[in-house]
């Protein structure tokens, strides 16, 4: 009767845990998209939407991509001198609550030697590791400039 | 009565040494003219505009590109490298907008797209010729030797500054935008960040005071 009982309360834990897994996604990735690029040049720029539902803040603290040798975190800034530069960072912090974008002239992924060169219509698979927590991905197209918003859900899974 | 004869022909003498002074003597010259007001854009326009010390660099098919280069036509000149991601693509993709949406006037000199490179050791000419006309197939791309940009980017106050190692190295460099005219003359710096419709604008406005003051 005993272990029976711990069984099912074991049971129910588990079932406790998987649903607030489930229930809690740690970071929603909106709009990737992948810029296309002239043709075998080495490195690629990816934007997106970075939301941060929960409650805790949280840091992606790096992005890989099985289609690029590497892939960095960057970000433009423009002075007030007119300079341009581009800044590597540690991480991407996002507040609890808040959405963190990644697009033109600010931070971006930098996408580095792809291994088969793509145009407009393929797609990138986009890793992003956190501090703490289940990592994710998302699939990102690749698309030219300006080509249009495109559809707002994105593809994304936790595991 | 006689005090008043006396005024009388004092003023008469002082009238007639004045008169005589002002036949003898050269008039001072006239103050020079008040300088031109320089209509106002996102940005400077140069006025009077300043003619560009000689240079030699190498367009994306491996010819010389001097001043001659920047003759006949109006040219934007932008300047940055193939490896940037996101600046570079961003704002030749602005040219490519501008080239598309500039009007097009009968008899009117054409205007160029140059995308001149601070990263010569990396951009050859068949490597910036893939990338340009990736973007629109009149784009100019410019390279040449280390020594030949430095000097034709500080004569337009651009500078640039390589940052980093290894094969990825990132170049920091001036985000304006520079515009020649027909006769090969600098005329104006767009500042950034950039925006299409404006400069669209602002060249406007730049060729209509070019016109009225030539």
């Amino acid at each position: 009767m005993r272990r029976s009982g711990s069984f099912l309360l074991a049971l129910g834990l588990c079932w406790l845990a998987t649903t607030t897994q489930a229930a809690a996604p740690q970071l929603e990735i909106d709009m990737p998209w992948i810029a296309a690029g002239p043709p075998q040049v080495p490195v690629l720029a990816g934007y997106l939407r970075l939301r941060n539902p929960g409650r805790t803040p949280l840091q992606v603290v790096a992005v890989h991509s099985p289609q690029f040798a590497a892939v960095e975190m960057h970000q433009t800034q423009t002075g007030a001198d007119g300079m341009s530069r581009m800044r590597r960072l540690a991480e991407l912090h996002i507040e609890a609550g808040a959405t963190l974008s990644l697009e033109p002239g600010g931070r971006h992924l930098m996408l580095l030697d792809p291994k088969t060169p793509l145009r407009a219509g393929d797609t990138v698979e986009l890793v992003f590791e956190l501090a703490t927590g289940p990592s994710v991905t998302v699939q990102a197209p690749v698309r030219e400039r300006g080509a249009g918003a495109g559809p707002s859900h994105s593809h994304h899974d936790h595991h | 009565m006689r005090n008043l004869s006396l005024i009388l022909a004092a003023a008469v003498a002082a009238g007639a040494g004045l008169f005589l002074a002002a036949a003898v003597f050269e008039p001072s010259p006239a103050p020079p003219p008040a300088p031109v007001p320089t209509p106002e854009i996102a940005g400077t326009v140069l006025h009077p505009p300043r003619a560009l010390a000689p240079f030699e660099l190498m367009d994306h098919q491996a010819t010389p590109f001097t001043h001659k280069a920047l003759q006949g036509a109006w040219s934007f000149l932008f300047f940055g490298y193939t490896h940037c991601p996101d600046i570079c693509p961003t704002t030749l993709y602005l040219f490519k907008g501008l080239a598309q949406k500039l009007p097009v006037q009968e008899g009117a000199a054409p205007v160029h797209f140059i995308f001149v490179s601070v990263d010569p050791q990396r951009d050859t000419p068949e490597h910036l010729a893939k990338y340009v006309r990736n973007f629109h197939p009149e784009f100019i791309g410019v390279t040449g030797a280390e020594r030949a940009i430095a000097d034709f980017t500080r004569q337009l106050g651009i500078v640039y500054q390589r940052v980093g190692d290894g094969p990825h190295y990132a170049v920091d460099h001036s985000g304006y935008v520079v515009l020649t005219d027909p006769q090969g003359h600098w005329r104006a710096v767009f500042r950034p960040p950039h925006d299409m419709v404006r400069m669209l604008k602002d060249f406007d406005t730049i060729r209509k005071f070019v016109e009225q003051n030539s």
